[in-house]
């Protein structure tokens, strides 16, 4: 097919997951939050996953950042065989290669935006210049150069969402997730969000982006739609030609559920 | 390293996050380390002051006492005397004794002019007076003469010469003195350990001139070296009572072996009451663990993003275990003050000397360091045990 031979040409494989399935006991019931997904994400690619609540599209994104591991099927993130790691490889790996942006921020409330985009370095081993000089320039990237001795609550909404992917970036990792980041912003923040994400993938990021709502979707150049813990549809944009189409298809999508 | 130093300023800020909840945590630290130090600073003075009380303060010294019969015992006011100049020579013929100090003590009533006290008098001789090593801030010591019993002269302390010489005119050597109504020349002003004593010394040869008796009340012998203690005050005893015409017998109290009781039994108690102090300290890091627990829940949270954002195991082990230790350590440095600053209270009013060393202060820090390791080590692991999903879903 045309679109893949395009993807193949300029882009090596970043995620590839095989047979991936989580089950969680509830009580008494088993549930089967994700069925032997299997996904290949390739370098470059801006992935948005949509799919009704309780699809198991969070439970996806925390194995694929690493907070959470699969009970079966295989896992390779940049080169590295995720389920044979140690715990400690682990957290290198969370650190080194995994940028993951949470709907609720996750930022640590008494420190100043300049300790928390920090924090990363500080597991890094950054020295202490460095690492002030880093997050200095990843604030200044997010248009918040001028805040760092704020606290997280004397923001709104998006500037907190702007600290979190500063933070997600300063190990330079290998990908971003974001698990419905602009879930708890208003509709400007978050297509200055978006904006942000978009910028960060032209100049080379990987992206993988969670959210229910098709417009916020639309800043993807492959769209996941997922149901009951499976992939139901998967569609890759090539430039302006498939928008309209991809947009239809998700249209389409949230009028049947 | 770097990390160490990381987590520091991050215990730090975090023990200043929550400023009273950490006061509270500490409190029963801070009581535990100040009641030890306390105690253990009040024990030792004491045993320090106990000591340097004991009568004969030389080295390897033995008291010889007379005991009498029971029908000796009488109810005058003067103790009896039981020792002559005779027993003192008999007793120098004995090869392992270095000194004798013979001592003759009673309470006198001192004037001058209008000035009036009371005052214990010590008859002394030079021996004694050499190994007292009294500071004469005043005047001059006895001359050989004087010590000979050639003149009425005495000694006096500083404070029974300020008492006397509170209203004009004012005293000093050469000033004569009424003891008993016995006319004394002053020849010097000494000082004396005891601030409060008011004390006064003759030559044991004027004796005679205040009692009419020469007897000596009570013998003190120095040997060479502390191995000679035992032979020595067995020899004593033999020639004492051998020559002895008196219905009682003599025999040694051992002043080294009163010390080493002494101390023993102050040390036995030092250690008792420390001890009981030390369990507040178990209280106290219980209680230290228990905030640790409630803090580790409260922030399950903030440890799923530090794990979320690739800190280890061993990080968050080390953060919360120097958060823990240096609450601790914090609360042990206030005990510390709290506890000398109550040794030296009760030092005070005591009169004796706070004995407190760098090496208790030492101990009571590395100490609270080490408790706040030891009950930071189950939260700690608790924390550093969490899987990042679980504590980031924590509400
Ligand atoms: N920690 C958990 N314990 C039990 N069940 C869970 C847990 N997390 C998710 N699930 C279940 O797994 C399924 C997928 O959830 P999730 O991945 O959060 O869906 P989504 O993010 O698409 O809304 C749901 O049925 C949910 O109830
Ligand atoms: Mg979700």
């Amino acid at each position: 097919m045309k679109d893949d031979d395009f993807y193949e040409s300029v882009s090596e494989a970043m995620i590839t997951l095989t047979d991936i399935s989580k089950l969680y006991q509830n009580g008494a019931v088993e549930v089967t939050a994700i069925k032997q997904i299997s996904l290949n994400i390739k370098k470059g690619e801006f992935v948005s996953i949509m799919g009704p609540s309780g699809s198991g599209k969070s439970t996806l994104m925390n194995i694929i950042g690493c907070l959470d591991t699969q009970d079966s099927g295989s896992y390779e993130l940049d080169g590295i065989q995720i389920e044979s790691l140690q715990e400690k490889e682990l957290d290198r790996v969370r650190n080194q290669k995994i940028g993951f942006i949470f709907q609720s921020f996750n930022l640590l409330p008494k420190q100043t935006i300049l300790r928390n985009v920090e924090l990363p370095m500080i597991y890094g081993l950054y020295s202490r210049k460095e690492r002030v000089e880093r997050a200095q320039l990843l604030l200044d990237k997010v248009g918040l150069g001028d805040r760092i001795k704020n606290r997280p609550n004397e923001l709104s909404g998006g500037q907190r969402q702007r600290v979190a992917i500063a933070r997600a970036l300063a190990m330079n990792p290998s990908i971003l997730l974001a698990d419905e980041p602009t879930g708890n912003l208003d509709t400007a923040s978050a297509a200055d969000i978006m904006h942000l994400f978009s910028q960060l993938n032209e100049e080379g990021t990987t992206v993988i982006l969670v959210t229910h709502d098709p417009q916020i979707a639309d800043y993807g150049t492959r769209i996941v739609l997922f149901g009951d813990g499976e992939i139901r549809s998967d569609v890759r944009k090539t430039h302006d030609r498939n928008v309209g189409e991809t947009s239809g298809l998700t249209r389409e999508f949230w009028h049947r559920t | 390293m770097k990390i160490l130093i990381e987590n520091f300023e991050i215990a730090i800020s975090s023990i200043f996050d929550h400023k009273l909840r950490s006061l509270l945590t500490i409190f029963g630290i801070v009581i535990g380390v100040g009641a030890v130090i306390g105690v253990v600073a009040i024990g030792r003075g004491g045993e320090s002051m106990l000591k340097s009380n004991l009568a004969g303060q030389q080295e390897n010294t033995l008291t010889i006492i007379y005991v009498p019969n029971t029908d000796d015992f009488t109810f005058e006011k003067e103790a009896p005397a039981y020792f002559s100049d005779k027993d003192i020579i008999a007793l120098r013929t004995i090869d392992q004794i270095k000194q004798i100090y013979a001592l003759n003590e009673s309470t006198v009533d001192v004037t001058y002019y209008q000035n009036n006290s009371g005052a214990s008098l010590k008859g002394i001789d030079r021996t004694y007076w050499n190994a007292v090593k009294a500071n004469i801030i005043e005047g001059r010591a006895f001359t050989d003469e004087e010590w000979e019993g050639g003149k009425r002269v005495v000694s006096i302390t500083e404070r029974l010469a300020g008492k006397l010489g509170e209203e004009l005119p004012p005293i000093g050597a050469g000033s004569i003195i009424y003891i008993n109504n016995e006319p004394f020349e002053i020849t010097g002003i000494y000082t004396s350990k005891s601030e409060s004593d008011l004390g006064i010394i003759i030559p044991r040869s004027l004796w005679p001139v205040l009692y009419d008796n020469d007897n000596i009340q009570s013998v003190d012998v120095q040997t060479y070296n502390a191995d000679q203690l035992e032979l020595v005050s067995k020899k004593a005893v033999d020639v004492l009572n051998s020559t002895s015409t008196l219905d009682g017998h003599y025999e040694v109290l051992n002043q080294e072996l009163f010390k080493t009781i002494l101390t023993t039994v102050t040390r036995v108690m030092t250690s008792v009451v420390g001890g009981i102090s030390s369990i507040s300290l178990v209280v106290g890091g219980v209680g230290v663990m228990n905030m640790m627990l409630v803090s580790v829940t409260e922030r399950t949270r903030e440890i799923g993003i530090r794990k979320a954002l690739g800190a280890s195991y061993q990080n968050i082990l080390i953060q919360f275990l120097i958060e823990s230790m240096i609450l601790t350590t914090l609360g042990g440095m206030a005990g510390i003050i709290i506890g000398l600053v109550f040794a030296n209270v009760v030092a005070y009013f005591a009169e004796w000397p706070p004995l407190i060393d760098l090496p208790i202060i030492g101990i009571g820090v590395l100490f609270s360091m080490v408790i706040g390791i030891f009950f930071g080590l189950l939260p700690a692991n608790r924390a550093a045990r969490k899987k990042p999903i679980e504590a980031l879903r924590y509400e």
